[in-house]
């Protein structure tokens, strides 16, 4: 069942169904939040239950034709952005050793060739860059995401996701060859 | 992030949490369309005072008297309305900017839609000026 539709059954009244989204989500919005702001799991946790309370409080406002992955990713970028900006955090954080994701997934932009065992320079190079190059980079390779759902969650022009993608291509790139 | 899972659904089992009703957001949608249609027309009234002042005290012509003619045009300037059409005018491309899914315009595009907008109102209040002048003068009466 797709997302939107398990969300115009919550809205008509089957409550429980919304167990199947916070299933769906809770995960990924972790390591979302994650690779934004790297604080303490519990945290993080309570971060992703924000973005999760946020999601139902609000559903009645989603638009079912638009992609409901979009929309929920927007939410988890509001609620970082938000603890960001209350924490006064630097920008540069560092992921962590054990980050799943970089294991699983030790692969980055077509024209820089990295094998798997380079995942640590390759999580490194990625982590120095800043934020919203960092982000970018993070739904297109990671969580397979194309320009126009970017453009939903970041809430810039299309053509602004490919100049984004595009710096952090070149910012990796020369941070690499550096190494 | 079991604990996540069965803390929202006791919540939503419960009623601690409550969707907020599509009357909120209708609202809100609403509220920014009509409010962004009132900013381009004060705006655009705003702006068609200012051509009215240039007809009225046609600025190249009180050049001719030099100094003098240039301080009748520093001193009659409406700086007042001009700084609030700016201010007006930014507000109408935040706003537009943040209605649907106009995010995806370039912040370009946005400057000149609402500009465009707000000088073609100006623009036709300007021509048919005297259709809104006497039913402004009978409000005023």
């Amino acid at each position: 069942m797709t997302d939107e539709k398990i969300v115009e059954l919550v809205r008509n009244g089957d409550k429980e169904k919304y167990s199947k989204i916070v299933e769906r989500y809770e995960a990924k919005m972790f390591y979302y939040i994650k690779r934004m702001i790297n604080q303490a799991d519990e945290e993080m946790e309570d971060l992703v239950q924000e973005v999760l309370v946020a999601a139902y409080e609000n559903l009645a406002g989603f638009d079912t034709k638009k992609k409901f992955s979009s929309w929920i990713y927007r939410i988890a970028h509001n609620k970082a952005i938000d603890y960001f900006k209350k924490k006064k955090m630097k920008i540069n954080v560092d992921l962590g050793e054990k980050e799943e994701y970089w294991e699983r997934e030790g692969k980055l932009p077509e024209d820089i060739e990295i094998d798997k065992q380079d995942g640590e320079e390759l999580r490194k190079a990625v982590n120095s860059l800043e934020i919203k190059y960092r982000e970018v980079i993070w739904l297109y390779y990671f969580e397979d995401k194309n320009y126009d759902e970017i453009s939903d969650i970041l809430r810039i022009p299309i053509s602004n996701v490919g100049v984004l993608l595009f710096r952090a291509k070149e910012k990796l790139k020369r941070r690499y060859e550096k190494k | 992030m079991k604990k996540n899972r069965k803390e929202i659904m006791d919540k939503i089992r419960k009623d601690e949490l409550k969707m907020k009703p599509k009357w909120w957001f209708e609202g809100i949608r609403w509220g920014l369309e009509m409010g962004n249609w009132i900013i381009v027309l004060v705006a655009s009234v705003f702006l068609a005072a200012g051509i009215f002042w240039i007809e009225l005290i046609c600025p190249i012509k009180a050049l001719d008297y030099g100094r003098l003619g240039l301080e009748l045009i520093l001193s009659s300037l409406p700086l007042l309305g001009l700084g609030i059409m700016v201010f007006l005018l930014i507000a109408g491309v935040v706003i537009y900017k943040n209605r649907g899914e106009n995010y995806k315009k370039s912040i370009k595009k946005i400057w000149i839609i609402i500009v465009l907008t707000v000088v073609l109102a100006a623009i036709f209040l300007t021509i048919f000026r005297k259709v809104f002048e006497p039913e402004i003068l009978l409000r005023i009466i």
